[in-house]
This record gives structure tokens, C-alpha cells and sequence, in this order.
């Protein structure tokens, strides 16, 4: 009669115990078993191009506070179901190369495009935001194509066991864009009487002196622009006569001279002169210069076949003014007198 | 009724005339009853039929959900045909048009609300027998034909689905449904099984790039030609990215690169050479005559290349690429981006070159990496 009191005990008490085995197993299985989501997740890639192999830095927040062992990445071509590998990943040469957040990982990369970092599991509590690169990786070959990454975290270190938190980005490689241009040999030169700031702007191509007179200087200007990528630079030079009228011509000045009144005299520099007040200085950024015969504010020179002006290197634009002068003797022979200066610009590549 | 009497409705009276002589009824009338009985309800039940009641019409039964069990509402409109006072109408739920009424397994109507009348109104519902609802009120005339409707609120449906229905409808002049009937018609109506529509939208990213096209289902191409530079005229090119989203936390773009380069010979980059930055030294603008590569995604006058983002998303070029005529490149850049989910945008990529004159000789070639980074 005792046994079997202790028999009903037993089995009641079993049966308690059992209840509330059971109860508990049904309350912690889905803690267990479903994964919480991953927020904030991301993976940006030093590469979006087909078959480049790069890095992957995948970042993400935990949902879940729990011992991590492992965390799995998973190459996959959807963003649910089974996975199939995008074609032409490759992880197997994955480095983990930096890793933030919650440290102490190494990868194990044995298994193509489900790579996975290991250690002895330690805490992470839930809302930590993790970093892990990867480095190595192989993107996709598909141009222009969404893949996935499944992020999971696992309790166990072998990226299988003990799902806790996990979530898919999705990604996309991207055809990178190839341009092209060509830089060719360069020599832009333009001569005319006005410019307001390239070759396409310079217009013009006389220059009326006026009047001649013994007891005052007439001068004119025009303009000249040069750039050149030419690795020795340009070279101009000025040609043609002196001022004449049939047989009758106003001297050239054979060297640098000032301007005098009453001597029948013409010549040009490149500078900005007080006397007479005419030109200005070379303008822009190259290293264009002039040439030293015509380099002195106030004195000129003509000879045709001159340099007038240089540079020794690939240079940008400079603008240059040719400030022409013109004084006459009381005996100059009356006339239009005329003149025709032709530039020409060198370039030595 | 009383008119229509026929050969059996005469026993019935007969037996009536019997019970009330005898005082008693003993086991043979009782059998009798039970026979005779049986052929009254026949009678009953054809009796409609072959009775000079009109026929209701128009008749039909709306429900709100068609669906087993659901606790809906059932629209009853009909026109009552004669001229007569009306003081109630039964609404009758059965498994049969004609024959004896069995009520639908799981119908419930005993917590049905009269929630809409018209065409005759003034009546209050009477839901105590299940599956037979009336509505009544103190009988008035209604002169037919008469449109009405009425609404019973909370009515339980069938549990059986895929399956036909029937609802008698019964106009009396009494006002508890009983008695003589005026009007009378059946509505068959069906419960019908869900249909359940089951489909996953997946973490989501589209992101393509190319040369032509209007989206990601077309765009192509690698190949941006730039042509011959000249330090008079700036050159310029596009390409073209597609992006859309549902990251919860929207998409950046970024660009990666190297500027246009011929060897050792670069054309410098616009733009303050700080990641990110708006700012503009030495120039952001397009000058001629001056080495300089930019890209921007607006459309431009100056020069006239590009265009602004289009389609129905919401993303936008970001801070230094997102005004018109400023063009700027640095690799790692950021060039557009949304903060939260998106429908698709094209964006047009302007590249524009300028050269000095001294710019050294050569093909110039640059490769441009558009990369899209969504935070779900």
C-alpha cells in the first residue's frame, strides 16, 4: 500500500516535473531558435566592379545580448531561400583585416562564399555596433547585378550553431565607366588687334597710325597669344619691311632706341612705355616671355626676323602687345606709308 | 392560404374537428397527427408556390465578406411586389431553397443588428431564433412595387465554404412573422474559401551603371569619349546610374578613381581636394584654357552638358555634385545619396576637361567606380 502510494506520488510528482519542463521548453524554444535582425547593416566595398577582388566592410548592430562565437557571411545570388553562390565570388583568399566592435575574431574561409570569423564566444550585448572587413574577396563577374550577403551570428565558433541574430544586405556590382580623351600636340597662337581673353576672342588687323608729324610720336598696338605643350617651347618672330610708301620708308631701328622726335624712325617692343605711353606688359599665366631685344619699356627695335618672344617650356597662354612707334624727320617724303608685320609662332616638340 | 386549401389541408381541418369533439387525442389520432402532419408541412412548403402571394423580386443578398465564419454583414434588397401592410419580414438562412429549412452549420444570427433600412422603414430586428431573423414594426402599407434594403450587421457565416446558401425572404402583415404571408422570395448566396496571396520582398538594392538607357533594365555600356582637348574648348561626357531601394536607411553612391591621366601627365582634379567637401579651391567652374577635372550630376550650361535626376525616387546629388556649372572629383567622394527608401532615380554623370595649353600630349584615361552602399 506504501509502494503505491509512493508509486502515485512518484508518477504525480514526474508529472509536475515533466509540466513544467515541457512549459519551459515551449517558452525558451523560439528564444532559441528565432533570430532576432540585425539593424543598421551594411557592407561597403572598396570595389563595385565585376570580378574585382577588394574589400568587404560589413557593418551591422546586434539584437541580441548573447556569447558570439562566430559570424557567417554568406554569399548568396537571392535574398532568401537557398543559397546559391553568385557566380564568380570567390572568399577562399578572405583576409579578416580589421574588426571593430567586438574583437578577438579569425577568419575561416575554407568553404566558398560562405566565409565565416571564429573565437571562443564572448558577450556582446544587444544595440553594439560591430565593423568586420574582409578582405580578398572576389565580387561578383555579373555586371550591374544584385547579390546578398546573409549576416549571422552564431553562440557556437563554427558558424552553424546557435543562430541568434542575423540579416541579408543586398548588393551590386557596377560596370565602372572608362573614359577616355586625347591631349594632342598643342600650339595655339592667334595675332589681331584686340583680345578679350583666348584665341577665339582676338579680332582685328590694321593699325592706323594717323598723321605723321616731326614734333609728335604716333604709335599703335596689336596683340598676340601663345600656348604650346611642345616639351622645348615656342619661338615668334616678327617679319616684314619698314614703314613705306613706294620708294620712301621710315627707318627701322636696328637696335634698342629710344623714341626721339624729329628723327624718322620705326620700331616696336613688347612692353607697357611711358614714352610715347603706349602697350603693356605680356599677360597670363604661361612662361611665355618676350625676347630681350625687345624687353626695354621705351626703347624699340625692328629687324625682321626677330624673336620676339619665347618660352623654353610647355607653357599656357600669355598675350603679348606689340607697341609700334613711329617719329619722322620734317624731311620724310609725304606718302601713306605702310607696313605689313607678320608673327610667326615656332613650336619644338 | 385558406383559399388555396386542398385535399390534405382538409384533413388537417378534419383532425381539428376531431381533437375538438373528443377532448383527447389517443394513440391512433396521434399517429394520424404525425402522418397527416407530415403531409401539412409538405403542403406548407409547397404551399408558396402554388398561393396567389406574390412573388418578391429583384431580390438579393450582398455580404460584406464571403468568407467561413467571418462575423459580417448581410445586405437584403428586394421589391416587395403587393400592396398590402407589412409588419414584419423573415429573413430564413437554409441549406435548401425549398425543402425543409436546415440552418447553415456555424450561422450565427442571433447577434445581428438591423444597422441600415430604406424603401420601408421604421423596423427593429427580432434575433432570437437562430438562423431566422425577422425585422417588424406596427404594420403599415406599403404600396408595391417597393424597392427596400435592409442590413443585418454581425451575422456570423457559415463555416462551410465553397458551399451555396439560401435566405427565404417573407413579408407578413403580422408583426412576429407568423401567419399569413403577403410576399415571399429565396436569394441563394455561396461562402467562399480566401484566396490567400503569399509573396516575400526581399532586402533590396538596384543599382546599375552605364552609358545609355532610362533604368537598370537597360542601361548599357562603359565607354565615356571624351575627344580631343584643347585648351580653347572644354570637353565634356556623360554616363548614367540607376538606384532604388528599400533599405530602411536609404543608399549612398560614392565614386572611386584616379583623374584623368596619359602616363605620368594628370589633368588636375576640381574642386577642394578635402573628402566630401563643397568648397572650391581653386575653382570649381569650367575654364578654359586652365587643366582641370571635374564631374558633376546637374544639368549645365557651362558648359551645356548633363542633366538633372529624374524618375520617381527621391534621392538627390549630394553637397559638391549637386550644383549646376561646379563640377569637383575626389576619389571616395560621396555623389549622391537618400536617406530612406526610394523608388528609382537616374542619374546623368557630367564629366567635363579643360586643358592648358601646356598640357603634355597623350590619351588620357580615367576609370571611373560608382559604388552603392545600402543600410538596411
Amino acid at each position: 500500500m506504501e509502494k503505491t502510494v509512493d508509486m502515485k506520488n512518484f508518477i504525480r510528482t514526474t508529472s509536475r516535473q515533466l509540466q513544467v519542463l515541457l512549459i519551459a521548453a515551449l517558452v525558451c524554444a523560439p528564444i532559441g531558435s528565432s533570430a532576432a535582425g540585425l539593424s543598421l547593416r551594411s557592407i561597403q566595398v572598396g570595389s563595385s566592379g565585376q570580378g574585382v577582388t577588394t574589400s568587404y566592410v560589413a557593418n551591422m548592430t546586434t539584437a541580441t545580448t548573447a556569447n558570439i562565437g562566430s559570424i557567417k557571411f554568406e554569399y548568396c545570388a537571392s535574398a532568401t531561400g537557398a543559397c546559391v553562390l553568385p557566380l564568380g565570388v570567390i572568399t577562399t583568399t578572405a583576409t579578416l583585416t580589421a574588426q571593430s566592435g567586438s574583437a578577438g575574431f579569425s577568419i575561416v574561409s575554407t568553404t566558398n562564399g560562405a566565409p565565416y570569423i571564429t573565437r571562443a564566444a564572448v558577450n556582446i550585448n544587444a544595440a553594439t555596433a560591430l565593423s568586420y572587413t574582409l578582405g580578398g574577396v572576389t565580387n561578383p563577374s555579373t555586371t550591374n547585378a544584385t547579390y546578398y550577403v546573409r549576416i549571422s551570428t552564431y553562440t557556437g565558433s563554427n558558424g552553424a550553431t546557435g543562430l541568434t541574430d542575423n540579416g541579408t544586405v543586398a548588393m551590386s556590382t557596377a560596370q565602372p565607366v572608362q573614359l577616355t580623351g586625347v591631349t594632342p600636340e598643342i600650339l595655339v597662337f592667334c595675332v589681331g588687334t584686340s583680345i578679350t581673353s583666348d584665341c577665339t576672342t582676338v579680332a582685328g588687323n590694321t593699325i592706323d597710325f594717323g598723321d605723321f608729324s616731326p614734333t609728335a610720336t604716333r604709335s599703335g598696338t596689336s596683340v598676340m597669344q601663345a600656348q604650346t605643350n611642345a616639351g622645348n617651347g615656342y619661338s615668334i618672330t616678327v617679319n616684314g619691311t619698314t614703314l613705306s610708301s613706294g620708294a620712301n620708308t621710315i627707318p627701322g631701328l636696328a637696335a634698342q632706341t629710344a623714341s626721339t622726335l624729329g628723327a624718322s624712325q620705326f620700331g616696336l617692343n613688347l612692353r607697357a612705355n611711358a614714352t610715347p605711353a603706349v602697350g603693356g606688359d605680356p599677360t597670363g599665366g604661361g612662361s611665355g616671355s618676350y625676347n630681350p631685344n625687345y624687353s626695354t619699356a621705351n626703347s624699340y627695335r625692328f629687324v625682321s626676323g626677330d624673336s620676339v618672344a619665347l618660352a623654353s617650356l610647355p607653357t599656357n597662354a600669355n598675350t603679348f602687345t606689340s607697341s609700334y612707334i613711329v617719329n619722322i624727320g620734317g624731311a620724310q617724303a609725304a606718302g601713306v606709308y605702310t607696313a605689313t608685320m607678320t608673327y610667326i609662332c615656332t613650336a619644338s616638340f | 392560404m385558406l383559399i388555396t386549401l386542398d385535399g390534405c389541408w382538409e384533413k388537417k381541418l378534419n383532425l381539428a374537428q376531431a381533437l375538438s369533439k373528443n377532448g383527447k387525442t389517443d394513440m391512433n389520432i396521434k399517429h394520424a397527427i404525425i402522418k397527416i402532419t407530415s403531409i401539412g408541412l409538405i403542403v406548407s412548403i409547397v404551399g408558396p408556390l402554388g398561393a396567389q402571394a406574390a412573388p418578391i423580386t429583384n431580390r438579393s443578398l450582398s455580404l460584406a465578406s464571403s468568407a467561413p465564419s467571418a462575423s459580417t454583414s448581410h445586405t437584403l434588397s428586394f421589391t416587395i411586389p403587393s400592396s398590402s401592410n407589412v409588419g414584419s419580414i423573415k429573413f430564413e438562412y437554409c441549406t435548401t431553397a425549398y425543402s425543409a429549412c436546415v440552418t447553415p452549420t456555424g450561422l450565427v444570427t442571433n447577434t445581428a443588428t438591423l444597422s441600415a433600412q430604406s424603401g420601408a422603414t421604421g423596423f427593429t430586428i427580432v434575433n432570437a431564433t437562430n438562423g431566422a431573423p425577422y425585422i417588424t414594426r406596427a404594420a403599415l402599407s406599403v404600396t408595391g412595387p417597393q424597392g427596400v434594403s435592409y442590413t443585418l450587421s454581425n451575422v456570423t457565416n457559415p463555416s462551410v465554404s465553397n458551399t451555396e446558401y439560401w435566405t427565404r425572404i417573407t413579408t407578413y402583415a403580422a408583426t412576429n412573422a407568423t401567419g399569413g404571408f403577403t410576399d415571399d422570395g429565396v436569394v441563394a448566396w455561396d461562402i467562399t474559401n480566401n484566396i490567400v496571396v503569399t509573396g516575400t520582398m526581399p532586402e533590396s538594392l538596384v543599382f546599375c551603371v552605364g552609358t545609355s538607357g532610362t533604368d537598370c533594365t537597360n542601361i548599357t555600356g562603359s565607354a565615356v569619349a571624351l575627344g580631343i582637348f584643347s585648351p580653347t574648348a572644354s570637353n565634356a561626357g556623360t554616363s548614367l546610374m540607376s538606384a532604388s531601394t528599400n533599405a530602411g536607411f536609404g543608399y549612398s553612391i560614392t565614386l572611386v578613381g584616379t583623374t584623368l591621366s596619359s602616363g605620368a601627365n594628370t589633368i588636375p582634379a576640381m574642386g577642394t581636394q578635402t573628402q566630401n567637401s563643397s568648397a572650391c579651391a581653386p575653382s570649381c567652374t569650367s575654364t578654359t584654357g586652365s587643366s582641370q577635372f571635374g564631374t558633376n550630376v546637374r544639368t549645365n550650361t557651362t558648359p551645356p552638358v548633363g542633366a538633372d535626376v529624374s524618375g520617381p525616387g527621391t534621392a538627390t546629388g549630394f553637397n559638391g555634385y549637386n550644383a549646376i556649372n561646379a563640377f569637383r572629383f575626389m576619389s571616395g567622394d560621396k555623389v549622391a545619396s537618400i536617406g530612406g527608401v526610394t523608388k528609382n532615380n537616374l542619374f546623368t554623370n557630367s564629366y567635363i576637361v579643360n586643358v592648358g595649353g601646356d598640357q603634355a600630349a597623350g590619351v588620357y584615361t580615367a576609370t571611373m567606380t560608382y559604388i552603392c552602399t545600402a543600410t538596411f
